[in-house]
């Protein structure tokens, strides 16, 4: 995988994460709605740092999908927890993967690292919200991919 | 396409872990060096091991200063013994033996502190698995250092 690969690939799960996160915050309220919102705005930040990182690399854009089909039923707020700590975790394994093949001290590795962090301290919350941990080491490629 | 795209052109939410890319084993080799220099990366890496064990160490101390009490860093013993196998260390059974007992606002500093020194390391680190692997435990120990504090968003 090259820095460009690593860049589309994270801005492909930058599309997929916004309209996921439109889902999620369909069905969560007060301050988890809130916190959703202002995730999302992060997001939509992020994707546009990652358009224009891929852009400078001469690569083609990526072009998002009109809509995507959530992997589990969201219809209550544990369902929304769950559905946005899966699209932290996206976000912390593209993450994790800019960082592997970045150079040191690059501009990218340290995207990577930064969006790592974001990534996994809202994953936590989310995860906590669904009742389940949160990954040990986020972003990790599981075992033997 | 890449392989954490979503399937290919397919509009399929699927941030799953069979659409994982291969680029990161944890410790990844050996860090690489140039004939006579230093391995600051394996420097990086012991220091990483020694942060972690010291942690741990620490965390376990507190854990039983709770008697039975709730766990106030949910997952953490877990997470830090995964944070260990992946520098390829082993885990330390007294490694805080002689240290006096840690208490909670000491450990989330603890965390926090090594956060920023992991990220630091993510970041100059030469070899990109080792520079993941710092990365993703430093972001685990931020969101353990803001679990049930302010600091969680």
């Amino acid at each position: 995988m090259t820095v460009a690969e690593a860049l589309a690939a994270a801005l492909a799960v930058e599309d997929q994460v916004i309209y996921g996160y439109g889902v999620a915050g369909a069905h969560l309220g007060g301050s988890d709605r809130d916190a959703a919102l202002q995730r999302l705005q992060q997001h939509e930040l992020l994707r546009d740092e990652l358009a224009g990182r891929l852009a400078s690399t001469g690569a083609p854009t990526v072009v998002p999908s009109p809509a995507y089909a959530v992997p589990f039923p969201v219809d209550s707020r544990r369902s929304a927890a769950r559905l946005a700590a899966l699209l932290e975790d996206g976000t912390a394994g593209a993450a994790w993967d800019l960082v592997a093949v970045s150079a040191a001290d690059s501009p990218e590795r340290r995207l990577g690292v930064g969006v790592l962090g974001d990534a996994a301290t809202w994953s936590a919350r989310w995860h906590a919200l669904a009742g389940a941990p949160a990954p040990a080491l986020p972003g990790q490629p599981p075992a033997g991919s | 396409v890449s392989r954490r795209a979503l399937l290919a052109g397919v509009p399929l939410l699927a941030l799953a872990a069979a659409c994982r890319p291969h680029s990161g084993s944890a410790t990844t080799g050996t860090p690489t060096t140039s004939a006579g220099a230093p391995d600051v990366d394996a420097i990086r890496l012991r220091a990483a091991i020694l942060a972690e064990q010291r942690i741990l160490a620490d965390y376990e101390r507190y854990l039983t200063s709770l008697d039975g009490v709730v766990e106030p860093l949910p997952d953490a013993r877990a997470a830090h013994q995964a944070h260990l196998r992946a520098l390829g260390a082993t885990l330390p059974p007294h490694a805080g033996r002689h240290r006096p007992l840690a208490r909670l606002p000491e450990l989330r500093r603890q965390l926090t502190s090594s956060a920023a020194t992991l990220r630091t390391a993510a970041v100059r680190a030469d070899s990109g698995g080792l520079a993941a692997v710092l990365a993703s435990i430093g972001a685990s120990h931020a969101a353990l250092a803001a679990a049930g504090t302010d600091a969680t968003p």
